[in-house]
């Protein structure tokens, strides 16, 4: 079944992926990808159905249509924490960060897959579970310092400036160690410089850890500045996919943005 | 013998019922659980034994007070314990409500001693039989009394310009507060109109049972709440049916399967709709947004 | 005795720190109410009574079914929270409280309403040290590791914590399981002091009781858990108070504590930063923790 579908290297292929509430079609018919170390852009105006679709990938809606594949797996109806397993991790538009924990745990808590010690090795603290414990501190610390925030581990998460918050939730979703980032907003409330430091974060993580990025932003500086492909959205289809040129002159992208009726 | 059974639990379902309400209209405003409301159950059945008993007032007067001092303790409750909190979490509101139930129950135990107190019946006490079944005047009035309580909540909720506040702060507190409804005064209202049901229940369950003690709250509040949950919480008609169907189930239970387990079943009740059906027999299911 | 009369109030002291360090995992760190702790406890004090009376195991053999029994139950229990949430939980733990109260009214093999007697008085004040260090120890190991962050994170924001890659189903039950051990310990150790248990004696208040301690240390705070237990054990022994005021000052503990210090009496300073393992309960996002109204 699979096959037939996934093919060509792509990180995230959505084939004719489906979304309704009641009788509302959040999501229609979308057909989309990821190519290998991309970083992909989705646009649309409001309730376009952009967060509906990465909440299709992340797992936390199933589709009521279509299918979804993470390399040559299918993950269309996983639950959220089987989807981050398999490799999918995720920033929150209204950061979701564990307010009462530090920030050290915070990215410790990101690396919860990539770690095993269960009830027993908790209460026991064989050699196997202290090493796991240390490398996952040392690989947290790495993170932290990735995005500028090492010295600020111990620090209540929910006392951190804004954009501050943003860079750990970007940092919590790294310690997954995901095929493919989802960034939901990553510049909402963010001020120019802040912005400005976060598209080089972006293009970072891409090039130097060579991650594979999906951003929903409605800060067009930022998408037409960091996309190489962008697709958009609007009421819950995909009516345009391209270049940030291409889809800068588009026709359809323009109605659905000035609200001209075509 | 069924059929008796099933007028049986309908007179016990009405109480559950009224109980219910109380407790389904509060969570239907503020989504809390209001532990107190057993204990302002038992405070309306002890206000109408001294009524009747000690100041030899009539019964209707008895009960009419008994439902308006309620009333005023419930709303107190809600202004010491719940009101300071409506910006805290809901754990900590539901912390308070645990709180407040056993102070007002330990209160009265302090005030009134573990004895139980006479009710004495305020009507002659008269029996009709028909073949099939038996029903007493006690039930009668408490059947009457039930649905014209309910009749009147309806009305209350769908005609009056208060029960329109009160359903659009049930739906959308923040909005209903756009719209210039004073929040406070709904609540309020909600928790003495609430209370005054749970004192009307307590006096019938009096009057029926013809005792009154401290502890008689901790049960019935629990089980009227296991009703609410059972309608769907937050509905009005889903109480009133989740009364009747629990105090039908526990006499059904009592009578054809064992009478010692009859308290657990309201509970096992509980436990299989939470898993199964967690919105009630007629509710809504919220889906949180991501 | 005058010293067996101290020497009771320790032990009570002992076996009640087991019973609110381990309802603080379930509700202070993992973020699910539960007000049926005394549930687990009654399931511990039973299986342990009767396995030592009927199966003539050791003492630690009983203790151990005691707890492991318990934790099955908190398992069991824990199940529903795949679907419950905040408040549902919490009435469903009080009626799985008040079913296994009334199922050990009725079981022949428990005595019923008499109550259970004969049970050899095993217990003695090293067993319940014992048993309250070990238990401080295990929860403060499971705290400070992955599995500890995992249920922290539960409480603080379900949704996150699942994105996160955290199955919160498994470590709700977890959390009741592990919970639902210590207590049936605390429980064992309870039925082999005291020789004789009945069922009221694990009702719906004594898990309030449990609750009041948690609460006044200081939700998801262990060490206030442990001064929380021994404050309310002692005080009122002290205070000769008597058990209907005692429960009036239940009450009005949970209430004024809501009100003027919902994270305990000794979490004291405002510190802006915490040593990682430490957590503190009332900021997250959890819905029902967080300040929705």
């Amino acid at each position: 079944m699979s096959g037939m579908n996934s093919n060509n290297g792509y990180v995230l292929d959505a084939v004719q992926v489906s979304r309704n509430f009641g009788g509302l079609k959040a999501v229609d018919n979308v057909d989309f990808y990821i190519k290998e170390q991309e970083i992909a852009g989705l646009i649309g105006p409001n309730g376009a159905g952009k967060t509906t679709l990465f909440n299709l990938f992340t797992g936390h809606y199933q589709p009521t249509g279509g299918d979804i594949f993470l390399q040559d797996e299918k993950i269309g109806g996983l639950k959220p924490h089987q989807i981050t397993e398999k490799g999918i991790a995720r920033t929150f538009q209204n950061i979701r960060l564990f307010a009462g924990m530090s920030v050290l745990d915070n990215v410790l808590i990101g690396g919860h897959t990539r770690t095993k010690t269960g009830l027993l090795g908790a209460i026991l603290q064989c050699p196997g579970d202290k090493k796991e414990e240390r490398e996952a501190k040392e690989l947290a610390l790495s993170l932290l310092s990735f995005v500028g925030l090492d010295a600020k581990k111990d620090e209540l998460s929910q006392n951190l400036s804004y954009g501050e918050q943003r860079r750990l939730e970007i940092a919590r979703a790294l310690a997954a160690d995901p095929k493919l980032l989802l960034l939901d907003e990553p510049a909402a409330g963010m001020n120019p410089q802040e912005t400005m430091n976060l598209m080089q974060l972006i293009s970072r993580i891409r090039d130097e850890m060579q991650k594979t990025i999906l951003l929903i932003e409605h800060d067009m500086k930022v998408v037409m500045g960091i996309s190489e492909r962008i697709a958009v959205l609007n009421y819950g289809k995909k009516i345009a996919e391209g270049t940030p040129r291409e889809i800068q002159r588009d026709e359809a992208v323009i109605h659905a943005y000035l609200g001209v009726s075509a | 013998m069924f059929l008796q059974q099933l007028i049986n639990g309908l007179v016990l379902g009405s109480t559950y019922a009224l109980i219910a309400l109380g407790y389904t209209m509060v969570y239907g405003i503020i989504e809390l659980i209001n532990f107190a409301h057993g204990e302002i159950y038992m405070f309306g059945a002890f206000v109408g034994m001294y009524l009747v008993t000690v100041f030899k007032v009539p019964f209707v007067i008895a009960f009419l007070l008994a439902m308006v001092l309620a009333s005023l303790l419930g709303v107190t409750v809600e202004f010491l314990a719940y009101r300071p909190l409506r910006r805290s979490s809901r754990l900590a509101a539901l912390i308070s409500a645990i709180g407040a139930s056993i102070f007002l129950q330990n209160l009265a135990l302090l005030v009134m001693g573990p004895r139980p107190y006479t009710f004495p019946s305020p009507f002659t006490p008269k029996v009709y039989k028909t073949s099939l079944v038996t029903i007493s005047r006690v039930e009668i009035i408490i059947l009457v009394i039930s649905f014209l309580l309910m009749i009147g909540l309806t009305f209350l909720i769908q005609k009056t310009k208060i029960g329109k506040a009160m359903r659009a702060t049930a739906q959308d507190k923040d909005a209903a507060s756009l719209m210039g409804i004073n929040i406070d005064l709904v609540i309020t209202v909600t928790f003495a109109v609430g209370s005054a049901l749970g004192a009307a229940a307590g006096v019938m369950v009096g009057i029926y049972f013809r005792t009154v003690t401290p502890m008689m709250g901790l049960m019935p509040g629990l089980k009227g709440f296991v009703a609410a949950v059972l309608g769907g919480i937050g509905s009005i008609p889903g109480a009133m049916l989740g009364g009747l169907l629990l105090g039908i189930a526990e006499v059904m239970g009592a009578a054809y399967i064992s009478s010692q387990y009859r308290d657990a079943i309201a509970f096992a009740i509980l436990i299989i709709v939470l898993l199964f059906k967690p919105a009630g027999l007629i509710g809504r299911f919220m889906q949180e947004k991501v | 005795m005058f010293s067996a009369y101290y020497l009771q109030i320790i032990i009570l002291v002992g076996i009640n720190i087991i019973m609110a360090t381990s309802l603080n995992l379930i509700t202070g760190f993992t973020g699910q109410l539960s007000i049926g702790h005394a549930a687990f406890m009654s399931i511990g004090a039973y299986a342990a009574a009767l396995a030592t009376l009927k199966l003539g195991l050791p003492f630690f053999g009983s203790l151990f079914f005691g707890a492991l029994l318990a934790a099955f139950f908190g398992v069991l229990i824990g199940v529903p929270t795949l679907k419950l949430k905040g408040d549902y939980l919490a009435i469903a733990t009080l009626g799985f409280g008040e079913i296994v109260r009334i199922v050990f009214l009725n079981l022949k093999i428990t005595g019923g309403a008499v109550g259970l007697r004969g049970v050899p008085k095993n217990t003695t004040i090293l067993w319940v040290i014992v048993a309250a260090i070990l238990t401080i120890f295990v929860l403060n190991r499971i705290l400070k590791s992955r599995v500890g962050r995992a249920l922290v994170a539960v409480r603080e924001d379900e949704t996150a914590a699942e994105s996160m890659g955290i199955n919160t189903t498994y470590y709700k039950i977890l959390a009741f399981g592990v919970g639902a051990f210590f207590a049936g310990l605390g429980g064992g150790l309870f039925s082999h002091y005291f020789q004789y248990i009945h069922p009221n004696s694990f009702g719906f208040l004594r898990s309030i009781e449990h609750l009041c301690m948690v609460v006044l240390g200081g939700l998801g705070n262990i060490w206030g858990s442990i001064i929380g237990a021994a404050a309310l054990t002692a005080i009122p022994e002290f205070l000769r108070a008597s058990a209907d005021y005692r429960q009036l000052f239940y009450g009005a503990i949970l209430v004024l504590m809501m009100r003027i210090r919902p994270e305990g009496i000794i979490s004291g300073k405002k510190s802006r930063k915490i040593p990682p393992g430490k957590t503190s309960a009332w900021r997250g996002k959890n819905k029902f923790l967080k300040a929705t109204r």
